[in-house]
């Protein structure tokens, strides 16, 4: 009976801490940052593990001003020292782990350490795959302590945004004390890399605001506030005119940059965490969820596809529940995969992008919930993005689009038993025919043969389920439908999306013909995603250039922009590899849908919901309020 | 008997090889190659790789395969996850099982302890207004879209009325440090059912003596009675009674949308089966005789109509291991449905196989039972 009373005593305390309750849809799958950050980088990891681990640099939410967080300013410019190129970082002091020892210089150099270290031939980094390698470009030689508070970042040439700034710099950073014997443990099997993934970590020291308390799986997951967190009572303030200002009082720390505090202010951010528990139960349907957030169960549930629409007009009535749209910072695409006939014709890949009418899709079929796109870079990010690419078929009727189709694959020597020929365009009786070269006419186009004459071979079609993604699904089926008007084998194929993604990255090579899927694109302010999506050197088992697109002219544009120095050298080459993407079509890049998201306004305050990406970019959460 | 006995067993082993044989061609037949997915995943350390690819016999033909896997299962290896690496098989289904049994153990018998009585009552009043609303009802339920239900319980009793939360297992805020995992209460709870089911079982043993069916029944009621008394008293001093409340807690909406859509379909067959047991010359008989319509109703028809029902109802209790993937998913109930959904859609072969082989296990060995109680439940029956 004892043991009752304590339990309720328990649940007594629980009640009087300032809990927030956030739904999530998958579970955690693992709680190793090596992992997490590696093969195991899955939203839902970084939902909820995502701030636990700080890193020297990182672009701010909502501005995505680029800013440093564990580091003492900005780091010095490059120097040339005896054919290297060095610069150093000081390390802001007074920061400490959740054990309480001190961040130091060599919990930094231990992090570069290992991902330097060479393991069966390649670097760790590479090995670990994710978004290591993204940390440790190959130009980083080494990564040395000067003194308790300085490191030194050894380059084999000075290296630009991409590989110090938006690369190195943002790397999370691991406590030596916890992982150096786990490290030299891994370093004795016959592969270190998955040794390290599949260490399980208990009581590691962290940094960020939340840590992990209790993981029960299928359930959910909490996480604590971290008492010793180094930025909490930090304010940044971010200026209209691009200034901004940090300063902890805590640390006696104060920081000035990009022009200061000038002009009115755009946002004040002041660091909690405000929130002692966050809990993450896990719904394993919306429903349940969008029920939940109406009853006042949970504050809001993050699904980085946003609100569905049919819950977004159920959410509006309920009182208490604040629903908001953001542009997305991602694009959902089809792919081709140019090492195969006939997809490596670029005719064909054109004639295909030109029979796609996405504005058709998006008005009539989907009635306005998806947004048609043609650029590499979403329209929501302005800087980045090139509103001048070639589109192809763009403002064609569909009678227009098949002639254009058929005259762009003529030229370049495709050629049919039965030619497609639109007849009534524009009535409620055009239709696609087939006419012999006899000039008979058949009911059909038919016979679709390469340039070689040779026959074209059965092409396949992957695209998720409707169950999984309806949009994406019914894409396909239109795709499908338009390309089997010209009389090309297409099917499509609605399959599980880890069989896409099985066939696409097998690891034998790319294992498709064609493919629709979607990305996120990681961090707005610097779209490196532009390098390694079509650079050649991606174009290896698991690399990310599926396509296999393969064009000196834009490695040499994506080296370029990852060496450039600033964002404004960056910026016309990221433009001009908007252009080349655009006229070469590796991806048709099809759409994207605004990111709804709904969440109890008497419950939760966020500092600003403005913001690329919707406010599941509001992360690691350190700067949200409860109000109960 | 037991000859009997021996030769069903030597036939379920035959069946249960052949059940083996079809499962591994199916997954074989999957699109996708499973041996790449195993190959490609980065947990999974080289030496541990090239230990599990012996293991499973995947350096070897699809023969060797499934060689490999048959006797892997006759030896009880089932070998470890790829998704869950390096967990055992075994130590999934041991987190997961205990979930899925206990929600549908009690589901299930709910659904029979109202269908059965139901089913009974309606067939004896057949072509009446009691009939009809009673076998609407049941075909409703029976027929009913199975998220939309569960949606509509959701909305009432957690939504408006607040009794219930919105899926889940356990309340988070009550399990932050449990002296016992989740899993050892599920065990517990499961323990518990089958403990009071064997008591009810057994009091029919230990009241046997007594002649009059008035007191043996009531000997019977207050046996049950006295293990429910025990076993919350038990629950209650042991520490863990509040967790173990929070799950039945949970349990509620769960439970009740599989009893309402299973109750039907053990309705329909007992009414089905009584239909056709009261046109026997025995049940003329027994009215002739003058012997009260309760007695004809429960003792002579009733016991005859039950086998069909008892067949149904023990075979069906195989397939709690496998559980209600849209039940689990729409009340966010994690346990054997969804992992073995996962397993598949993942190709994590192992689990998948061994979600399937145990399936397949209970259900031979409940029908096994099914024969037994044949020979106990029905007189006519001899072996």
């Amino acid at each position: 009976m004892r043991k009752f009373f304590l339990v309720f005593a328990a649940l007594g305390f629980v009640a009087a801490a300032q809990v927030l309750n956030i739904g999530i849809f998958e579970d955690l799958t693992t709680t190793n940052i090596w992992a997490r950050i590696g093969p195991d980088a899955t939203v839902w990891n970084t939902y909820v593990l995502g701030g636990s681990h700080g890193a020297l640099y990182g672009s701010v939410a909502p501005t995505w001003t680029w800013l440093p967080s564990l580091a003492d300013g900005f780091p010095s410019e490059f120097v040339e020292e005896n054919g290297k190129w060095v610069a150093t970082v000081k390390i802001r002091k007074g920061i400490t782990w959740t054990d309480g020892t001190p961040l130091t210089a060599d919990d930094v150099v231990f992090t570069f350490n290992v991902l330097l270290t060479e393991v069966g031939g390649q670097r760790m980094a590479i090995a670990l795959g994710g978004n290591w390698p993204s940390y440790c470009p190959d130009t980083l030689l080494a990564v040395e302590k000067v003194d308790d508070y300085t490191v030194k970042f050894v380059y084999a040439e000075e290296p630009g945004l991409g590989e110090w700034t938006f690369g190195a710099l943002g790397c999370p950073i691991v406590q030596k004390a916890y992982w150096e014997p786990k490290f030299q443990a891994a370093l004795q099997t016959d592969d270190p890399a998955a040794s390290l993934l599949a260490v399980v970590p208990e009581g590691e020291p962290i940094l960020g605001g939340y840590r992990l308390v209790r993981w029960e799986p299928g359930a959910f997951a909490q996480v604590d506030k971290n008492p010793t967190y180094y930025a909490t009572g930090e304010s940044l303030t971010l200026y209209e005119g691009g200034g901004a200002v940090i300063d902890n009082p805590r640390l006696g720390y104060h920081f000035e940059a990009y022009g200061g505090a000038t002009g009115p202010v755009l946002h004040e951010l002041v660091e909690g965490p405000y929130v002692d528990s966050i809990i993450y139960p896990i719904y394993l349907n919306q429903d349940a969820a969008v029920l939940a957030l109406q009853k006042g169960e949970i504050a809001m549930f993050l699904n980085p596809l946003g609100l569905a629409k049919g819950f977004e007009d159920r959410l509006k009535a309920t009182p208490g529940v604040t629903i908001i749209s953001n542009p997305p910072w991602g694009f959902r695409y089809l792919a081709f995969n140019m090492r195969r006939e006939p997809m490596s014709y670029k005719a064909f890949r054109v004639a295909v992008a030109t029979l796609i009418d996405r504005e058709y899709v998006a008005e009539s079929v989907f009635q306005g919930i998806i947004t048609p796109m043609y650029s590499a870079v979403p329209e929501s990010n302005p800087f980045w993005h090139n509103p001048d690419v070639k589109i192809y078929g763009k403002g064609l009727t569909h009678a227009q689009r098949v002639e254009e189709a058929v005259r762009i694959l003529k030229e370049a020597g495709f050629s049919w038993d039965a030619e497609p020929k639109v007849i009534n365009p524009g009535t409620r009786n055009e239709a696609v025919v087939g006419v012999l070269p006899d000039g008979t006419q058949v009911p059909a186009p038919k016979g679709f043969k390469l340039p070689d004459g040779r026959y074209c071979p059965e092409i396949e079609l992957l695209a998720p389920s409707a169950g999984y993604d309806p949009l994406r699904a019914t894409f396909a089926l239109y795709i499908e439908q338009w390309m089997k008007e010209l009389a090309i084998p297409v099917k499509a194929n609605l399959t599980g999306f880890n069989v896409i993604v099985n066939k696409v990255w097998a690891p034998d090579g790319f294992n498709f013909d064609m493919y629709i899927l979607g990305w996120s694109l990681g961090n707005p302010a610097f779209p490196d995603y532009l390098y390694y999506f079509w650079h050649s050197s991606q174009d290896v088992p698991d690399g990310f250039n599926t396509p296999g697109y393969r064009n000196p002219e834009y490695d040499a544009l994506a080296e370029a922009f990852l060496k450039a120095k600033s964002v404004e050298e960056a910026r016309p080459l990221v433009f001009k590899m908007q252009e080349m993407l655009a006229e070469d079509v590796p991806y048709v890049i099809l759409f994207d849908t605004p990111i709804k998201e709904a969440y109890r306004a008497d419950e939760i305050e966020f500092p600003y919901t403005e913001v690329l990406g919707g406010i599941q970019f509001v992360w690691p959460l350190t700067t949200v309020k409860a109000l109960k | 008997m037991l000859r009997y006995i021996g030769w069903r067993i030597a036939q379920i082993f035959v069946t249960f090889f052949l059940f083996l044989t079809m499962v591994f061609l199916i997954f074989q037949a999957m699109p996708g190659d499973y041996t790449k997915q195993f190959i490609m995943n980065p947990k999974i350390p080289p030496e541990a790789r090239q230990a599990l690819a012996e293991r499973l016999g995947l350096t070897g033909s699809v023969w060797d395969q499934y060689l490999h896997y048959v006797r892997n299962v006759f030896t009880g290896n089932l070998g470890i996850s790829f998704q869950h690496y390096p967990r055992e098989v075994w130590d999934v289904i041991k987190e997961r099982l205990p979930r899925t049994a206990v929600l549908f153990l009690v589901a299930d018998l709910l659904a029979f302890a109202l269908g059965y009585p139901l089913g009974k009552y309606i067939a004896w009043r057949r072509g009446r207004i009691s009939d009809y609303v009673v076998t609407v009802t049941g075909v409703l339920f029976y027929t009913i879209f199975t998220p939309l239900l569960a949606i509509i319980l959701l909305f009432v009793f957690s939504n408006v009325l607040g009794w219930f939360r919105s899926g889940g297992f356990l309340t988070p805020s009550l399990w932050l440090r449990p002296p016992v995992s989740p899993q050892t209460v599920f065990l517990l709870l499961t323990a518990t059912i089958c403990g009071l089911l064997g008591l009810w079982a057994g009091s029919y043993f230990l009241t046997r003596r007594i002649g009059h069916p008035r007191p043996r029944a009531w000997a019977r009621r207050g046996l049950v009675a006295l293990g429910l008394g025990l076993a919350g008293i038990a629950w209650g001093y042991s520490g863990i009674g509040s967790y173990a409340w929070d799950i039945v807690w949970h349990m509620f909406l769960p439970v009740l949308a599989v009893t309402l859509i299973s109750f039907g379909g053990t309705m329909l067959l007992m009414r089905d089966s009584m239909l056709e047991v009261i046109r026997e010359d025995y049940i003329t008989t027994a009215k002739a005789k003058g012997l009260p319509e309760k007695v004809i109703r429960d003792k002579h028809a009733a016991r005859t109509a039950l086998l069909p029902t008892i067949t149904n109802f023990t075979i069906g209790l195989g397939f709690i291991v496998s559980g209600g993937i849209v039940t689990e998913t729409m009340f966010s109930w994690k346990g054997m449905g969804l992992t073995y959904l996962e397993a598949v859609l993942q190709q994590d072969f192992p689990l998948a196989m061994g979600c399937l082989t145990f399936t397949g296990i209970l259900v031979l060995l409940l029908h096994l039972v099914v024969d037994v109680l044949y020979a106990f439940l029905d007189p006519r029956i001899s072996y």
